[in-house]
């Protein structure tokens, strides 16, 4: 009884698959999979990367790669455009590691939202010649993932980018992840 | 997509250690309807079959059909309140069997931790049968995460590991307390299918007498 289930079961994967128009997704490939370019440069960063991985990104015509990983206790994020050109770095950080900034961004989502949360910051970086791992300077934006609670008694989570000194620049609203297929 | 298989790999083998020789087996099937209007109430509908596989002894026979209803209330960021009404038929199949209307309380908290998520439910839950009510207490912990890259899309695989203790009390019997594991495979088909096969072993009334049953479940979930 349960192997005509199975069978149909990776049939209708299968299907979804070739059914699949609009190609989005991104999966976790090998470094040969990457373009030359991105290892090359990411070879030129200073320093041990532990736990290094790669991941491909789809999202219609547009292909982008991205390797994640530790690097002097900090957690990366480098992304490299379809032919490995650099796109941006961004680098894990804590609240109390935004500085006064911070008090800027929360002035904003104070103002802007009943409630909020931060549960994610990242420091961006423009590609520049030279990245010095040991001291990545001050960086040309913050990238925040923030769960909010409007007045409308909504809740919604951001991807919320703020410029060098905290002011509000643009936000991203994210398809929260459903759970109801595991839930009951 | 070497790791992708070693996981499918462990998720597969990993439970047959567990079967003792006096399990018996089940089969259960479910199709959900889930809605989710753009505020912070969803609904669930669920249709579910449950059978017995054919042994020596006893012929295949489905023991009860099942209809459900959960009204969901999202609660703070990562927390959800549900009630649940149950209706399950055993009389049509087996006559002589009770048949059960289930009330049912529901706390979960879920956080997500790259693509893991990691998910606390606690459900209380009044069994009403025609001789006797049964009060049930369970608290299931959950991790689930996409088998291929960071995040679920469509076409794509993920899994779930659950563990949960249950402990029932009623007038007529002993307390009751159970323990279940399950593993769980699906594929998000498109963005309103998913489809999910899973087992589950039962070590059934662990401070009476021991008995284990392992569930084998297919299931289809469609977003309304």
């Amino acid at each position: 009884m349960k192997y005509p289930i199975l069978a149909l079961f990776i049939t209708l994967s299968c299907l979804a698959h070739a059914q699949n128009l609009k190609q989005e997704f991104e999966q976790g490939i090998e470094a040969k999979g990457m373009p030359e370019a991105a290892i090359t440069y990411l070879q030129s960063l200073e320093g041990t990367k532990k736990r290094l991985q790669y991941y491909r990104e789809q999202d219609g015509e547009r292909q982008s790669f991205e390797a994640k990983f530790k690097l002097n206790g900090e957690k990366y994020s480098v992304e490299f455009d379809q032919t490995g050109m650099l796109e941006d770095i961004e680098i894990i950080r804590t609240q109390k590691e935004m500085g006064a900034t911070l008090t800027a961004v929360k002035n904003y989502l104070e103002t802007s939202f009943e409630r909020h949360r931060i549960e994610k910051i990242q420091a961006h970086y423009e590609p520049k010649t030279v990245f010095n791992t040991a001291n990545p300077g001050i960086p040309d934006a913050w990238e925040l993932i923030v769960a909010t609670k409007n007045t409308e008694n909504k809740l919604e989570r951001f991807e919320m980018t703020f410029d060098a000194d905290g002011n509000f620049l643009k936000s991203r609203k994210i398809v929260r992840r459903s759970y109801e297929f595991l839930l009951f | 997509m070497n790791s992708f298989f070693s996981k499918l790999f462990v998720l597969f083998l990993l439970p047959l250690g567990l079967f003792a020789q006096d399990t018996r087996y089940m089969s259960q099937h479910e199709i959900a309807l889930n809605y989710s209007p753009p505020s912070r109430w969803s609904y669930n509908f669920e249709v579910t079959n449950r059978s017995t596989f054919p042994e020596e002894d006893k012929p295949y026979s489905v023991q009860h059909l099942e209809f459900s209803h959960f009204t969901t209330y999202e609660s703070g960021f990562y927390g959800s309140v549900s009630l649940g009404l149950r209706y399950r038929n055993r009389d049509w199949l087996e006559p002589g069997r009770s048949n059960e209307v289930r009330l049912t309380q529901q706390y979960n908290y879920a956080r997500t931790y790259n693509q893991y998520r990691l998910g606390h439910r606690l459900r209380v839950e009044q069994r009403f049968y025609e001789n006797e009510t049964v009060y049930r207490a369970r608290y299931r912990l959950n991790l689930d995460f996409p088998l291929q890259g960071l995040r679920l899309d469509d076409g794509e695989f993920y899994a779930a590991i659950g563990l949960e203790t249950l402990y029932s009390i009623s007038a007529l019997e002993k307390p009751d307390l159970n323990q279940r594991l399950t593993l769980t495979l699906g594929n998000q088909i498109s963005g309103t299918l998913k489809l999910q096969i899973a087992a589950e072993y039962r070590k059934e009334d662990l401070t009476l007498d021991q008995e284990n049953r392992v569930f084998f479940y297919t299931a289809a979930k469609i977003k309304l």
